[in-house]
């Protein structure tokens, strides 16, 4: 996940993933910091070097569902014994039935939950897009490794891209080729 | 999403890919024109019938003791059942990891979620007095009256707005990326503004691909069970009950298969003309449409024998009025629709045991059209013939549909039209993203 700290250091545009995984190790073995990896489609790989480890969205899916099945069951049972008539021949509180309405708040809760979480943790809709390493060819067949420096570091963290076969390196404050 | 569905998609390039889905978003031709014309007309016309009925009263329909359920409630379960095909493509295939499903889901997802918007609007139809709806919804008046949950309409109410629900938001999340990739090859204007607002701000970064693809897999689990209860509840409206002919433990897989084979030839039924309209055969490729035919068939075969199995019953039950009905539907007044029903879901669909017809555009749609109307006349068969012949003599009567109600179908193939057309032309059809994934990564060497 990005930090919240000044936008600065360099970006490294590839063409294939062999190569931007190829930069990420190098990173990894120079010790300097990926701050972010943009890819057209997801790439577990990369996931690795940056946001390792599962998604939390799980837990809060079973806390939405299991929310929506007490909420349903609680709906049932407490508005049936508002009026205690037998409609149909049921009982006043009929489980099986209840089951229907409780399994279905289960499934609206669990995705709605879903919803929000993935809103939350992914910090959608994101209101500083496009962001100052974003660029438009990330939605289509480039991929982007955002590398975190200081501004003396940048030199040896364009050399790295490059050497692993980056199509440009730019600067992330403001764009502009870095030069060579 | 998973990078194990490995479609054949040739030499295609991540680039190719999107110029191809995008060239879609394109300046509409005369027959996108033309058939843009056609939904609006028969949407007007539908629109027109539902006021007719709604000042006039609901006595303008063919309705009447005995038949109280008609045309209205068979669309509305036609409209469920169509949606099925695309929650079965998107979650469920998803979840079994099936590679043909990548192409094609996201026209069969927006079918899903056209179909059941388009389906509850029948209910609301058949009300008549359509702005007494809040009667049904738990709400908390101040008589302290709530919604019978022992009543399978209620169950219907909350299966159908949960499923419509959850069917758009999964619908809109796997839309997202592609939204994305929309807004960033659309020109500077107040488009690309509202795709920019639609996208959410996506740039595809890994905190946001690890969350939605940990979301999107619980999206799919989550569909998949209620899919398979929206028809189970659908059919329990009719099973729950004591008439003959529909209340049979056999209706909800019975009625779920059925689902899915009417969803499966509706799904085909608009890619095939898609894929040529849109000169996207490249993507969407007889492969996949194959595969949807046998499925189809698979399906068939279940309905064909749901079908033999429930006349099985009627004889073994021992039941006399349930062997009534069981003669009465292939030999009484519906039997056209009976025989019918059988030629279209049962017979038609075994020409898919020929591969000639299964790789011919023709033959798919033929038999998927067919399967469309069959699907309606299963409908109607059991709706009708059970309310129409039920336990004595001298309750039973006859039913036909009156012009507002033929109005009012039209219309609804309209709607559901004008919604897909309407969708296909401001955002992908075919989810470039989940496409390019089951490509191989471009690789410097030029290998995966």
């Amino acid at each position: 996940m990005m930090r919240r700290t000044p936008p600065r250091g360099v970006l490294g545009v590839f063409e294939h993933t062999d190569q931007l995984l190829a930069a990420l190790r190098a990173t990894q073995k120079a010790r300097m910091t990926v701050r972010d990896v943009y890819s057209p489609v997801p790439l577990e790989q990369a996931r690795d070097f940056v946001t390792p480890g599962r998604s939390p969205v799980r837990f809060v899916t079973f806390v939405g569902a299991v929310t929506g099945l007490v909420s349903g069951l609680a709906l049932a049972f407490m508005t049936s014994d508002v009026w205690h008539l037998v409609v149909g021949g049921k009982p006043v509180n009929s489980i099986v039935p209840f089951l229907v309405v409780g399994f279905e708040l289960t499934i609206l809760f669990g995705a709605l939950a879903t919803l929000v979480a993935l809103l939350v943790l992914a910090r959608l809709p994101s209101v500083a897009f496009p962001g100052p390493a974003y660029r438009e060819q990330f939605s289509l067949d480039r991929f982007g490794v955002w590398i975190d420096c200081a501004a003396g570091d940048e030199r040896a963290a364009s050399d790295l891209l490059r050497q692993a076969g980056a199509s440009d390196v730019q600067r992330v404050a403001d764009a502009a080729p870095e030069a060579a | 999403m998973s990078s194990v569905d490995h479609a054949d998609l040739g030499n295609l390039t991540y680039a190719e890919v999107d110029r191809s889905v995008l060239a879609t978003l394109g300046r509409p031709g005369k027959a996108y024109t033309a058939l843009l014309v056609l939904c609006l007309v028969l949407t007007a016309i539908g629109g027109v019938s539902w006021f007719t009925l709604v000042k006039v009263g609901i006595g303008l329909t063919g309705l009447n003791n005995p038949v109280g359920w008609g045309t209205l409630i068979t669309t509305f379960v036609f409209w469920v059942g169509i949606g099925h095909a695309g929650t079965l493509i998107s979650a469920i295939l998803f979840l079994l990891r099936v590679p043909w499903r990548t192409a094609i889901f996201r026209a069969a997802e927006a079918s899903t979620v056209f179909a059941v918007a388009t389906a509850g609007l029948f209910p609301l139809i058949h009300l008549g007095r359509l702005w007494v709806l809040y009667y049904i919804l738990p709400y908390p008046s101040g008589r302290e009256l709530w919604p019978n949950f022992r009543s399978p309409l209620v169950w219907d109410v909350l299966a159908i707005t949960t499923y419509l629900t959850v069917s758009a938001v999964f619908f809109f999340v796997g839309l997202v990326p592609d939204i994305a990739a929309v807004r960033d090859r659309a020109a500077p204007g107040l488009r690309k503004w509202l795709l920019t607002l639609a996208s959410l701000g996506w740039v595809g970064s890994t905190g946001q691909w690890k969350h939605y693809l940990g979301a999107y897999v619980l999206f799919a689990g989550l569909a998949t069970p209620l899919v398979i209860s929206v028809h189970s509840v659908v059919s329990w409206d009719f099973a729950m009950s004591v008439i003959p002919g529909w209340h049979t433990s056999i209706f909800a897989p019975y009625f779920v298969a059925g689902a899915i084979l009417s969803g499966l030839a509706m799904v085909l039924c608009i890619l095939i003309p898609l894929r040529k309209v849109f000169h996207v055969e490249h993507i969407i490729r007889m492969y996949h449409l194959e595969a949807m035919a046998k499925l189809l068939l698979v399906t068939s075969l279940i309905v064909g024998y749901a079908y033999g199995v429930e006349f099985f019953v009627a004889w073994y039950s021992g039941n006399v009025f349930e062997v009534a009905i069981f003669s009465y539907r292939p030999t009484g007044h519906y039997a056209p629709i009976f025989w019918g029903m059988v030629f279209c879901n049962v017979i038609a669909p075994l020409a898919f045991f020929f591969k000639r017809v299964r790789s011919s555009l023709l033959g798919l749609f033929v038999v998927a059209m067919l399967v469309n109307f069959g699907m309606w006349f299963e409908r109607f068969n059991i709706i009708v013939t059970s309310l129409s012949h039920d336990f004595m003599p001298y309750a039973w009567g006859t039913y036909a549909p009156r012009l507002v109600e033929v109005g009012i179908l039209i219309g609804s193939f309209g709607w559901f039209f004008l919604l897909f057309l309407t969708f296909v032309k401001v955002l992908p059809a075919i989810a470039m993203t989940e496409v390019k994934e089951s490509m191989p990564h471009p690789t410097a060497g030029g290998a995966p």
